[in-house]
């Protein structure tokens, strides 16, 4: 023991690492090798050597993207930019932070293609431009910022730990506070002019979205309803973002031109920190002003628009249901129950495979699809003959093959992380067909009955995608969408017999030019293929006849129809898209000779503002490969650990005020680092010996190593719960999942810690020891597979349960165990019911504090960090003091639930507002020693919460809570306790 | 009629230019134009995205700077003077094979390790009779079953399926064996088995050597070292003679 408080007294970052690397050497070997290429401006890390064909081209990109970004944007990069290529996912992304370090991730699967919301050129280069300008708004800097982030290091990252970062992170990096909207619509925005058009500025879906609320009379949400309710109620939930963003920047161009723009966005000298007080500096009017302005006027165009479209008879849907599917899969049709099949998702509902009643309209939800995917939702398959449908899960990460029986209503998973999707069903051997998804290449790949393996087919180069595939009804061919590299797309044809003998060679039935051909399938007769495609602006659909080889258009929509479905019969099911999501509906198949071209407003920003085609880049070969990489190698976590930031604190010791300064170390992706605080308490009060404190942090992988001597914390500060304690401590501590398929986990968690000098326990601030040194084994398993439903503000099906066990050794042995187990169920309009359960035995020595459990109280602080719902952990009980009741065994049972969320949709202004306001109802039971007949005890309590969440600085979630509740024992005695509590991050 | 005489010709001629030039414009005015009755109008969109192959230049396969730090682990130098691996790696056969991702992911496969380092088993597979039996099998689902009706279909299996070779010592030596069970059972190897190439290999002593080898088994249960072996790097994995480097220096 005293070793370790010899040790420990004298912390430091080398003795910190030090200790790492004895303690955590053993883990090495478990983790995989990365490696790193770096140039002047950008490393690039990656841990596949399959990816490393990607890493030339990526430096390539971004370097050309700064080459101009330098020019129009004044940016210099604070440093390198570190860039991850992954492949954890089937569907391309990329996402990009600037804060403390500039940090890009970049998922290199091909991207989905649905509904034309991506342009299909290539995307490295696209997401680099994209990212490219997430960086340039996050990380550009003032002379006053530079000196901010001289002052403290580095930029600050806030953190819920020492809230205090918050301040000095708005202060070295003030555009980074702005709204989720500005930052994708002015990416989105540059994206376009810097792949020459491919982007959403000048896509037809983002032209669709506005058209169909203006038909509708829909809600176009303002600038807080948008980040409010919008971006998370919608059925296009994040999406909203971009789609809002896009067209907010486009219009002000078009308006104001681009150079008001560019102002506006830029932070340079003598620009306002925050991104709305320049808007006004720069525009001369408010934010909220010009956004009801844009309002206006998108209005008026999309009025214009919707006039030209009616010039000739408009193609208006039978509609099949009365409320909207949200989302939809492609659908195949049921003769045998008359209804159709599709994989939809829409609010407040759990994502599913339904079967839509064509005589009733009524939607039977069939079957959850675990991670679905926002436009998509599922890759489905239907098998007329052994009436299965075949669909993807994890559509979000590695999709696995499922199958559901759709008369017994059997769901069975036939291959895991199978990675494939765009499934396509072959009568003839009831093969299945799919395009697979791996180290950033498309494959064409043939699952044979009983769908135990593929077989890879073709594999195409990179760059080259093929989507939305068919198979003839003689299972004679095998078509698809396929783009190149320059976002050219057709729709081709393959001879299956071919694909089996390795030959790849297809006919083009059709280029579509830079129109995606969307999910163009047979009709029954094999005559002709239906699909739809944006060739006049809108989406509407075409039909190939094999027998004259011709395209024609055989809608004139509105807004857009997708997903067309041939019936037996000859006639037609589409889906039309409205404002709430698609609705099926019956179409005619006649072709047409009049339709109308619908103008995007991207086009004519640009017919108003040429210039704005200067800002196409070069391609990326313009960027010399010669000397490009000046570094290239192994990554080691450990040793790229440098100082972050550092920057003062303020805490909380035992009733008394601390100042200090907390210093963070990392690698660039954050696998190694060490948090250090240090403050001192100058009260004379305390004894000299606990007047300094210290605290860290480590970590190396899935190891974590802490301690502290004489703990100070911010929350303290305002009580009541309090976490400071006076003496040492030091835990080491492994997390490892056992189970990673989420939504569903398994992990396993353990850690060991000593203790030196305490006078409380390390968890229960109000229950006192005499035994001041001690040490703590912990072992947890926990699960977890929990749902929410769009629009949801909390978890709200699904279950969760945990095991865990505890010895504590001071003078002897004191073990324990407990365990947890909650079930959630999904009502209607995103409330739930939660029933949670838990209980617990400890052994060794009755008389000794060790030996108990504790429970009492919420357990929020008026300032707070951790969960807000914290009535629901086993040792809470509303009603009761903190630590009140004691007990050697314990069952506790409680029932809550969660009434619908409100949501406001003006409540605010962008730099702070209310997001929504959740009120929670629960009950609560507690038994405890009912293993001793003498001294058993029970309790029960009713309480309410309400949480309000609200946004700060556009960026910051933070919740106000307020609780009550009463409590009373088996006496009868009652007592109440209130609660208020701020949680902030 | 003198009259009508003297200019009939220019008259026709006039009406003949007059009627070409009407037909040609109605003719294209209905064509071309976007937003005139009777047209498909085609978006006006501005679209410069020509890229080609070469100017991307990402061609998946090659993972030079992966390759040098495998050469540079701990795990490869340990490996890197034993003849036996060098010689596996020269092999035109393993270049051959570590290509499949079938046989890759074979190689970190507890029951594959296990059962390559069996004479019984190698020497089985070169038995044809096996092998056709192998082919000639149904998969069968196992996640719905207990292991031990599993145990007891494997066995059924056999004798359906094997009988061509069951007085075979070979196989009589490891019917019974789980991780041989296992491995008759595994889709990917069921189907790499077919392969001539593979089964030359694994009955050849220098993968049998380097499969009892601890040191092998670590490396080749790295995810960057089969990445560079589907890459067709194994050649590169070879050191040269003059013992400068990894080959290709």
């Amino acid at each position: 023991m005293s070793s370790i408080r010899k040790r420990f007294r004298i912390p430091g970052v080398p003795r910190c690492i030090a200790g790492l690397l004895l303690l955590l050497a053993p883990c090495f070997a478990a983790h995989p090798r990365i490696y790193i290429q770096s140039s002047q401006h950008i490393e690039v890390l990656y841990y596949s050597p399959a990816h490393e064909y990607l890493v030339t081209h990526l430096i390539r990109s971004y370097e050309n993207a700064l080459n101009f970004e330098r020019n129009l944007f004044h940016f210099t990069p604070s440093r390198k930019v570190s860039v991850l290529i992954e492949d954890f996912g089937d569907y391309g992304h990329g996402a990009a932070g600037t804060v403390p370090s500039n940090f890009i991730s970049v998922g290199i699967a091909p991207f989905s293609y649905t509904y034309e919301t991506l342009p299909a050129n290539e995307r490295m280069t696209w997401i680099m431009n994209h990212e490219s300008i997430h960086i340039v708004m996050g990380d550009n800097a003032n002379g006053i910022d530079r000196r901010f982030r001289s002052l403290f290091f580095g930029k600050v990252a806030p953190t819920d730990e020492e809230p205090v970062s918050m301040l000095y992170s708005s202060l070295t990096s003030p555009r980074h506070y702005s709204t989720r909207w500005f930052h994708e619509g002015i990416a989105a925005f540059m994206e376009t002019w810097m792949s020459g058009g491919l982007g959403r500025a000048m896509g037809g879906y983002d032209e669709m979205v506005f058209r169909a609320m203006l038909r509708d009379d829909a809600r176009i949400y303002d600038v807080v309803g948008l980040e409010s309710e919008g971006t998370s109620a919608d059925f296009q939930t994040g999406a909203n973002s971009y789609l809002y963003g896009t067209r907010f920047m486009t219009w002000l161009c078009y308006t104001y031109g681009p150079g008001k723009l560019l102002e506006w966005v830029t932070r340079g000298e003598n620009t306002k920190r925050y991104f709305g007080a320049r808007f006004s500096q720069v525009y001369g009017m408010g934010m909220a002003e010009a956004w009801k302005k844009w309002i206006a006027g998108e209005r008026t165009w999309q009025a214009a628009n919707l006039k030209e479209i009616r010039k000739y008879p408009v193609t208006q849907p039978q509609r099949l249901t009365s409320k909207s599917l949200g989302s939809v899969s492609r659908a195949y049709y049921d003769s045998k129950r008359n209804v159709i099949y599709a994989g939809i998702r829409y609010p407040a509902h759990m994502a599913s495979i339904a079967a839509v009643h064509l005589d009733t309209g009524h939607i039977e939800e069939l079957k959850d699809i675990k991670g679905p995917a926002l436009y998509y939702v599922t890759s489905l398959a239907w098998d007329p003959r052994g009436r299965k449908l075949y669909y993807t899960t994890d559509n979000n990460d590695w999709r696995d093959l499922m199958v559901y029986d759709v008369e017994t209503h059997h769901s069975e998973r036939l291959l895991k992380d199978f990675r494939t999707g765009d499934l396509a069903f072959d009568s003839e051997d009831s093969s299945l067909w799919g395009v697979r998804h791996e180290n950033g290449l498309s494959t064409l790949v043939e699952i044979p009955s009983p769908y135990s393996e593929f077989k890879t087919r073709h594999e195409f180069d990179y760059g080259i995608d093929i989507f939305d595939i068919d198979v003839s009804p003689g299972g004679e061919y095998l078509t698809g969408a396929i783009t190149d590299l320059s976002g050219r797309q057709k729709l081709v044809r393959f001879k299956i017999d071919q694909l089996r003998k390795g030959a790849a060679k297809f006919e083009v039935l059709y280029d579509f030019e830079y129109n995606t051909p969307g999910n163009f399938v047979f009709s029954a007769d094999g005559r002709y293929m239906y699909g739809s495609s944006y060739y006049t602006g809108a989406a509407n659909l075409f039909r190939y006849d094999f027998e004259t080889k011709k395209m024609d258009p055989i809608s004139n929509a509105e807004t857009g129809l997708f997903r067309p479905l041939p019936l037996p019969d000859g006639s037609l099911i589409a889906f039309e898209y409205t404002s709430k999501g698609f609705i099926p509906g019956r179409v005619p198949t006649q072709p047409l000779e009049d339709v109308s071209a619908v103008e995007y407003f991207g086009m004519a920003t640009l017919k108003k503002y040429p210039e704005l085609k200067t800002w196409k880049l070069p391609p990326p070969s313009s960027i010399s490969s010669e000397n490009l990489v000046t570094h290239a190698g192994e990554y080691k976590p450990l040793q790229n650990v440098q100082l972050i930031s550092a920057y003062p604190i303020v805490q909380g010791f035992e009733n008394t005020v601390a100042a200090g300064v907390r210093a963070e170390f990392s690698d660039r992706l954050r696998l190694a680092g060490v948090n250090v605080d240090a403050s001192y308490s100058p009260d004379p009060n305390l004894a000299a010996g606990a007047r300094t404190h210290v605290s860290f942090d480590a970590h190396l992988w899935d190891w974590k190593l802490t301690g502290y001597y004489n703990y100070a914390d911010f929350y303290d500060l305002f009580g009541p719960t309090k976490l400071s304690r006076k003496g040492e401590s030091l835990k080491l501590a492994h997390s490892k999942f056992l189970l990673y398929d989420t939504p569903r986990t398994l992990s396993f968690d353990w850690n060991v810690a000593g203790y030196v000098g305490l006078d409380q326990l390390p968890e229960y601030q109000n229950v006192s020891t005499v035994t001041h040194n001690f040490f703590e084994a912990n072992a947890l398993l926990k699960y977890a597979n929990l749902g929410r439903a769009q629009g949801a503000v909390d978890d709200e099906t699904g279950t969760k349960w945990g095991i865990y066990s505890r010895i504590y050794y001071a003078t002897s042995a004191f073990p324990r165990v407990w365990a947890n187990y909650d079930r959630g169920f999904l009502l209607a309009k995103n409330s739930a019911l939660w029933l949670r359960t838990s209980a617990g035995k400890s052994f060794g020595d009755f008389n000794s504090p060790f030996s108990s459990f504790y429970f009492g109280a919420f357990g929020n602080n008026y300032v707070d960090h951790q969960e807000v719902d914290r009535y629901r952990d086993y040792y809470s009980f509303p009603g009761v003091g903190i630590d009140q009741i004691a007990g050697r065994s314990f069952g506790k049972f409680l029932a809550e639930y969660n009434l619908p969320p409100k949501r406001f949709r003006d409540f605010g202004a962008t730099w702070c507002y209310v997001n929504w306001a959740r009120l929670t109802l629960f009950s609560s039971g507690l038994f405890t020693n009912f293993t001793s007949p003498g001294s058993r005890d029970y309790y029960g309590n009713v309480g309410t919460q309400l949480d309000i969440r609200m946004v700060l600085f556009s960026y910051l979630n933070t919740t106000l809570s307020g609780g009550y509740a009463a409590a009373t024992d088996k006496t009868g005695h009652v007592s109440t306790e209130y609660m208020v509590s701020l949680r902030v991050l | 009629m003198t009259t009508f005489r003297k200019w009939r010709f220019p008259i026709l001629i006039g009406s003949g230019i007059l009627a070409a030039a009407g037909l040609i414009y109605f003719a294209n005015g209905r064509i071309n134009s976007d937003k005139t009755q009777g047209a498909i109008g085609k978006r006006d969109v501005y679209r410069d995205g020509q890229v080609d192959a070469a100017s991307v230049g990402a061609t998946p396969g090659t993972a030079p700077v992966a390759m040098q730090t495998i050469l540079d682990s701990k795990e490869f130098k340990a490996l890197a003077k034993n003849q036996a691996f060098q010689s596996l790696m020269a092999s035109h056969g393993f270049q051959a094979v570590a290509k499949d991702q079938a046989f890759v992911s074979l190689l970190s496969n507890s029951d594959f390790a296990q059962m390559a380092q069996s004479s019984a088993f190698t020497q089985l597979l070169q038995n044809s009779d096996f092998r056709k039996a192998l082919a000639q099998s149904n998969m069968r689902e196992m996640n719905a079953q207990s292991h031990q009706e599993a145990q007891k279909q494997d066995l059924a299996r056999f004798d359906m399926n094997f009988a061509a070779i069951r007085q075979d010592a070979n196989f009589q030596a490891l019917e019974r064996n789980q991780a041989f069970i296992n491995l008759t059972q595994n889709a990917i190897f069921r189907s790499i088995v077919r392969n001539e190439a593979f089964v030359n290999l694994m009955v050849g002593s220098s993968f049998q050597a380097m499969m009892r080898d601890n040191a092998f088994r670590s490396l080749i249960s790295q995810s960057q070292f089969q990445n560079a072996l589907l890459s067709g790097s194994s050649a590169n994995l070879v050191l040269r003679e003059s013992g400068g480097g990894p080959g290709g220096r």
